[in-house]
């Protein structure tokens, strides 16, 4: 489908790999420049009865920053800027792609693996950073008799290994789908005219709020997952 | 009317407003003629019900304000959590089809691993449903048992 279209904007090659400028580049540079523009505009004047934008800022503050505390605990807060810059980003690339010809970057596999494998690399190293080879244990249960231990620590060693895979096709499959969705039913709505049309306008409608909530819930979702990932390095209790 | 008026004047600060009520209330049991004067006890017993009644309010209140408030959101929570279930039994299955398929071609055992490794990614995609609706499960234990202090810190913050 067209609005799912990678293209172009300026071709660059480095070293024999195409690494162009593209529509999916353009709309993260521009969700970039609207997160800074709205959190430097939000939190400039800074008064005590917040305005609006602040409070806006300040509520998304304290939603990630109550979410991180709650799962990593006080000392989690070191990673709070990466949890909120992860929230923050995936939260305005899902809103900007619900404008109509927009372009939804996380509706592509290849950018959401991308974010989640980044989450699945930093939480093994952190793993191994702070438990060293005990950071093993995480695939070893405690209170399991030896002769399970074949069945088990394979299983264990492939659940570890699908989150980046289940936590990235979460966030693409639902912003694909629900866009995909939104582009059939406005083809039913001109498909059948004047007369039939309006029902599935009337879906359309309802159907577009529930995409607003979808692209609010996914990112939360994908940052809630980031801090039990982050947890069971920090903490590793199983 | 008048009279009520009249004496609702003669009491100071929070008692002006009360006491119409009470003397209406009052009339009403016959045990007050409402000559104007409020003997001690009767003034103590209204002091009690109006206590116990704003207790019972307050009672009332946190009853029913926190569902009302987080119905929308909750439900929200519920279908996300679901979603997340839903992803990881199928990535559960396709990475495992994929290691037992990546291991076949390399050592060329077709189809035996594929076989065993989509059976075990089965079990690591339930292993990982399993753990998750645990732990959503303790959370909603801890929550439900800490519901009243929960409910006035979520009041402060809106």
């Amino acid at each position: 489908m067209a609005q799912f279209e990678i293209k172009r904007l300026i071709p660059i090659e480095i070293f024999g790999y195409d690494a162009s400028f593209t529509n999916a580049s353009l709309y993260m540079v521009i969700a970039v420049a609207l997160i800074a523009g709205f959190l430097i505009f939000a939190m400039g004047r800074r008064s005590l009865v917040p305005s609006r934008f602040q409070s806006m800022a300040e509520l998304s503050y304290e939603y990630i920053a109550n979410m991180v505390r709650e799962n990593l605990g006080e000392e989690g807060m070191k990673f709070f800027p990466w949890v909120f810059t992860i929230f923050i980003f995936i939260l305005t690339l899902n809103l900007l792609g619900l404008i109509p010809h927009s372009f939804t970057v996380t509706s592509h596999i290849i950018v959401t693996f991308a974010f989640a494998a980044m989450v699945w690399i930093t939480v093994t190293v952190l793993g191994f950073v702070r438990h060293g080879a005990g950071f093993l244990r995480l695939f070893v249960p405690s209170g399991i008799p030896i002769w399970l231990m074949p069945v088990i620590i394979p299983i264990e060693l492939i659940s570890y290994l699908i989150r980046p895979i289940s936590h990235s096709v979460r966030l693409f499959a639902n912003m694909m789908a629900g866009h995909t969705m939104l582009k059939v039913f406005a083809g039913f709505v001109v498909g059948l005219g004047l007369l039939g049309g309006w029902a599935p306008l009337a879906f359309l409608v309802a159907f577009t709020g529930l995409e607003f909530l979808v692209a609010f819930l996914q990112a939360l979702i994908f940052t809630v997952l980031t801090c039990i990932y982050l947890n069971d390095a920090l903490h590793m209790h199983h | 009317m008048v009279r009520a008026v009249d004496k609702t004047r003669r009491f100071g600060g929070l008692e002006v407003a009360i006491e119409p009520v009470f003397v209406m209330s009052a009339a009403g049991k016959g045990n007050g003629p409402g000559r104007g004067e409020i003997s001690p006890e009767q003034r103590e017993a209204f002091r009690k019900r109006s206590d116990s009644i704003g207790k019972r309010l307050e009672e009332v209140k946190a009853r029913r304000a926190p569902p009302e408030m987080g119905d929308e959101r909750a439900r929200g929570e519920a279908f996300a959590k679901a979603f997340r279930f839903v992803a990881e039994l199928i990535a559960g299955v396709g990475v495992g089809g994929f290691i037992g398929w990546a291991l076949d071609r390399q050592l060329g055992t077709r189809p035996w691993l594929l076989v065993l490794f989509v059976t075990l990614g089965f079990a690591a995609g339930l292993t990982n449903v399993i753990r998750a609706a645990q732990k959503a499960q303790d959370e909603a234990a801890a929550s439900q048992l800490a519901t009243p202090a929960a409910a006035d810190d979520d009041e402060d913050d809106r």
